[in-house]
């Protein structure tokens, strides 16, 4: 087995009496989805929100590649290439959709942050690949709140994608999504998978099952089953828990 | 001096490094998560305007040739801060222009009454009220309408 690229050890939180995420391990893999599925309240975001950083463990580690980044900022961990989008779409009013992916591509760059955004011509050529990449090319000089529900949500994966992580944590990407639109964002996780670990939260049972590599499940804050697609959707405490929730 | 800030000023608006303080501003969460961290930004922002401040300090002493300690007073800073807010405080030529009208009433009124205080107050509350982002934001928001209707 390879080293994992993220490893989450014993992972807890809790919210004053409530555990939200309990003892959880995971580990992601480069060149793999691992998708985190569970009923609402089971913990998906809270343990998302503290591998980006966003959120202090209560206990337990997370590495990347190796080093302990439990203690690190969110971005200290974006520079050392974890790259996450959020639940509900987080684009920066006013600025052009170019500007807003421009402002991930430049990233660390020192002394260009004093020159003009669209002077930096590199910066300016993967945002314009991460655009195109996500179907938005055409949409480059349009506020970043202009644009509807679906662009946001892809404007978010440029963004990302512009940061070149090594580490993908996508929190329900699909969400609100029309069919069409699904379908391209589906195809480009896939498209994505080659360049990095990807851990997905996603609650298109369809698509997870499409999609994943791995899954793990969470219950109240409990990781209840992990392993390949059909490991998952054989196991009894999974169908009780979650997907039996389906077929009643 | 005043041409110097104010080309500094603009340069830093429209350089990386003034976008990355709107987006901080609109959207901290977000701009974290590009890499960039808000506190380090903003400390960077804040020094270069101590010493700006600074600056303007040392040349108002050296031509009053002495400093009095109502320089210091609380007072002074909240003046700074209602030509900012009257002005506009997302723009670059808010300030200059609140700072501009702000002395020019106050030098007008207290030629023509002793109570200029309590017009200068007058002023400020009538423009908060009918401007309440401020000037040049009103200016602006004025001008495209003006353009709409003409279209």
């Amino acid at each position: 087995m390879p080293e994992p690229a993220l490893r989450a050890s014993n992972l807890s939180k809790s919210f004053g009496g409530l555990v939200a995420v309990d003892r959880v391990n995971l580990d992601l893999f480069q060149a793999e989805v691992h998708a985190v599925i569970g009923p609402n309240g089971a913990g998906k975001t809270t343990l998302l929100a503290m591998l980006a950083g966003d959120l202090a463990p209560s206990s337990g580690t997370i590495e990347l590649a190796g080093h302990d980044v439990t203690k690190q900022s969110v971005e200290a961990r974006t520079r050392s290439g974890i790259g996450r989008t959020f639940q509900r779409s987080a684009v920066i009013p006013r600025f052009a959709a170019l500007d807003m992916v421009r402002l991930a591509a430049l990233n660390n760059a020192g002394l260009a942050l004093l020159s003009s955004l669209s002077a930096n011509k590199p910066a300016t050529a993967r945002a314009r690949a991460a655009l195109g990449r996500v179907g938005l090319a055409e949409r480059e000089s349009v506020a970043a709140d202009v644009l509807s529900h679906g662009e946001k949500r892809r404007l978010e994966i440029a963004a990302v994608l512009a940061l070149e992580p090594k580490i993908l944590l996508l929190d329900e990407p699909l969400a609100g999504l029309g069919a069409d639109e699904s379908r391209d964002v589906v195809a480009l996780i896939e498209g994505l998978k080659r360049d990095c670990a990807i851990m997905l939260i996603e609650h298109d049972i369809d698509v997870v099952f499409a999609l994943a590599d791995r899954i793990t499940v969470l219950d109240n804050g409990r990781m209840i089953a992990c392993g390949a697609p059909a490991e998952v959707r054989a196991s009894e405490a999974v169908q009780q828990a979650y997907l039996g929730l389906d077929q009643p | 001096m005043v041409l110097v800030v104010a080309a500094l000023a603009w340069w830093l608006r429209r350089s990386a490094f003034g976008s990355i303080l709107v987006a901080a501003r609109d959207n901290e969460t977000r701009t974290r998560a590009f890499g960039y961290s808000p506190y380090l930004i903003r400390l960077v922002a804040f020094v270069i305007s101590g010493a700006m401040a600074g600056a303007m300090g040392y040349l108002t002493a050296a031509q009053h040739g002495f400093v009095a300690p109502q320089m210091l007073a609380w007072q002074n800073s909240a003046t700074v801060l209602v030509m900012v807010l009257i002005g506009g405080k997302d723009t670059t030529s808010g300030p200059a222009l609140g700072a501009i009208l702000l002395l020019l009433a106050e030098e007008v009124l207290q030629r023509t009454t002793e109570h200029w205080l309590i017009g200068v107050g007058l002023i400020i509350v009538a423009l908060v009220i009918t401007a309440p982002n401020g000037i040049v934001p009103y200016l602006a928001q004025a001008l495209r309408s003006k353009r709409v209707q003409h279209a």
